[in-house]
């Protein structure tokens, strides 16, 4: 089993390095580092991260492509992949549209398309190939990188529609799932059939898991847990919370408490969203419960393919306790 | 980019002042081996010369040193440029609007908390750009270490500013080097605007040096050594290099930066050191 540590760029640095260095220490298989687009810039976190471990496998996770141009992600990934020494996993997704917006001044269209003129012409630049490309959204003319980095770095997928698994299917080495377990079991079925269908073996593409993943022990840290799932349902698309039609009256009432909010009053909200929030829906979005409860779910994902799991954030109230908490999972 | 940072360090422990980090999209991002650099390094300033904003968003280049910051403090210069017009046509960007751009990104870099208190650079070669980054910026890097250029420039200068001066460079005699620094010289040499080309009566051999590029003839390059090397680079003895670097002073240089390939080799740099320090 796999046990990997989640930070985002919306962390300060010395905090995410702190915790880095944590995870090495207790094993952890890889760092994923999420880039909130508008906060600090992906590679260089991601940087500092390599720079202050050893051996533990680094990941974007995801850098967004719609916030720059496709030569900067190569030569990120490609840096990144040189200065690690090899332990690079490159992610990418399309990020979230307000923020890309925001940045850009371009809503994110065409996603799909995206992806796949990126991750095609990716693919080719770790190869060291000279490309050349005129698309939507790659404009390469005869543009190769220039580093020595010895293996061509992984790219796995965060994204969650059916197109775009099938994109994944067909093209990525990995896939980052996030979301109610009602979906992401199906969201496999749905990577793993576009995977034969493109004549690859659906076993060789990793399936990791960022779901809120705490050990509760006590009744105040469940209450934590119910918290960070009323903010996910939250900011959920309507796709996706489809697949609880069981629990839409609680979902509703949950989002109706985000959208009275007033300006100032959030940790009021997420606590009353949080009492909303059943035994079901925490289930559906949160591996949490005390370590042998923890086992259980961990399996019980394992058996639907998914071989790696990541940790936070949120962590709860005491985040370098909270990390080194996974070390007997990591040597499990 | 191990090599890069043993360089850094070896810089840093001889006594030299700055690094500066170029870029090029086909290159590693900057911000990796300029975090790289501050890992090993303890105090040195660490500029990027220079980054394009024609290539690269207000926004990441404001949050990379941002991040870089938190970690290492203010010991960072951010030097904007157009960039490479061959290097922008490969990722799909044209050279155009640049001084608009340069000046949008100026007054998004001071207007933002993490970098308003950074000092910003500009890279600087034509009259229109000399003049931006004279009255605009923190300070000019002039992308020219003959005195005849300099001397020009700094005529263009709208304000008085802190001058950059910025080209290839190489200890002599160092065979080993020679032909790295002729290519060096010349890569600079057919980068230069027509317009000052002619100014400076360069036109015609500058073309000649073209077209042995366009036809991959390197070996004719050697006919014009004495002139790059004259014009385009700090290339001289030890004694000699020290009067050129007191005739740039004394015109108003306040800082050289000696580029590729002294900056390439670590006997070049303990040379140089050894020179100066």
């Amino acid at each position: 089993m796999r046990i990997s540590l989640g930070l985002t760029t919306g962390m300060r640095i010395k905090d995410g390095l702190e915790y880095a260095q944590i995870a090495e220490d207790s094993g952890y298989y890889r760092i994923f580092v999420g880039e909130d687009v508008l906060s600090r810039e992906v590679f260089t976190y991601l940087s500092l991260i390599s720079l202050r471990t050893q051996r533990v496998l680094i990941a974007s996770g995801i850098a967004a492509l719609f916030a720059r141009n496709v030569a900067l992600i190569a030569s990120g990934a490609a840096g990144m992949q040189e200065l690690s020494g090899g332990r690079f996993t490159l992610g990418i997704g399309i990020g979230g549209a307000p923020e890309i917006e925001k940045l850009t001044g371009k809503r994110p269209k065409k996603a799909g398309k995206v992806l796949r003129e990126a991750t095609t012409v990716l693919k080719k630049l770790f190869n060291k190939e000279k490309v050349t490309y005129n698309g939507f959204y790659v404009d390469l003319d005869g543009y190769e990188l220039e580093i020595p980095f010895k293996t061509p770095p992984e790219i796995y997928f965060g994204v969650r529609g059916p197109k775009l698994l099938s994109i994944a299917g067909e093209l990525a080495d990995g896939v980052i799932f996030s979301g109610p377990k009602k979906y992401l079991f199906q969201a496999v079925k749905v990577l793993d059939e576009a995977a034969e269908k493109a004549g690859k073996n659906p076993k060789e593409i990793a399936k990791v898991l960022w779901n809120p993943l705490m050990i509760a022990e006590k009744a105040e840290e469940l209450e934590q847990a119910k918290k960070i799932v009323a903010t996910i349902i939250s900011t959920l698309p309507s796709f996706i919370l489809k697949y609880l039609e069981d629990q839409k009256e609680q979902i509703e009432a949950i989002k109706s408490v985000y959208e009275a909010v007033e300006y100032g009053g959030m940790a009021e909200t997420i606590t009353e969203a949080s009492k909303k929030v059943t035994p079901e829906l925490l289930d559906q979005f949160c591996i949490t419960g005390s370590k042998e409860e923890i086992i259980e779910a961990f399996k019980e994902y394992q058996k639907e393919g998914f071989q790696e799991f990541i940790i936070g954030p949120p962590y709860g109230s005491e985040p370098k306790k909270a990390i080194a908490a996974f070390k007997p999972f990591t040597e499990a | 980019m191990k090599e890069t940072i043993e360089k850094a360090s070896l810089s840093e422990r001889v006594g030299f002042d700055y690094i500066w980090v170029g870029e090029s999209p086909t290159f590693a991002l900057p911000f990796e081996l300029i975090a790289a650099i501050a890992e090993n390094t303890e105090k040195i300033t660490i500029g990027l010369g220079i980054i394009s904003p024609l290539l690269y968003n207000d926004i990441h280049i404001i949050k990379a040193f941002q991040t870089l910051k938190e970690i290492h403090g203010n010991r960072f210069i951010i030097g904007l440029g157009p960039g490479d017009r061959h290097h922008l046509e490969s990722v799909g960007l044209e050279q155009k609007n640049f001084l608009k751009r340069i000046r949008e990104c100026i007054k998004s870099l001071k207007e933002h908390k993490a970098t308003k208190d950074m000092p910003v650079f500009v890279g600087a070669a034509g009259p229109k750009m000399i003049k931006l980054a004279s009255s605009e910026s923190d300070g000019v890097l002039l992308n020219y270490v003959y005195p005849t250029f300099i001397k020009w420039s700094l005529k263009l200068f709208k304000d008085k500013n802190y001058t950059v001066a910025y080209g290839p460079s190489l200890v002599c005699p160092d065979a080993k080097n020679r032909k790295r620094l002729l290519m060096a010289t010349a890569t600079v040499a057919i980068s230069i605007r027509e317009e000052i080309q002619e100014k400076f009566g360069m036109k015609e051999t500058i073309d000649e040096i073209k077209k042995i590029f366009e036809e991959g003839n390197f070996e004719e390059i050697w006919k014009y050594e004495v002139f790059l090397a004259e014009k385009f680079a700090l290339c001289s003895p030890v004694s000699k290099l020290k009067e050129r670097i007191k005739e740039l002073e004394k015109l108003g240089v306040d800082q050289i930066i000696f580029s590729y390939p002294s900056s390439h080799n670590k006997t070049s740099i303990e040379k140089l050191s050894k020179t100066f320090f």
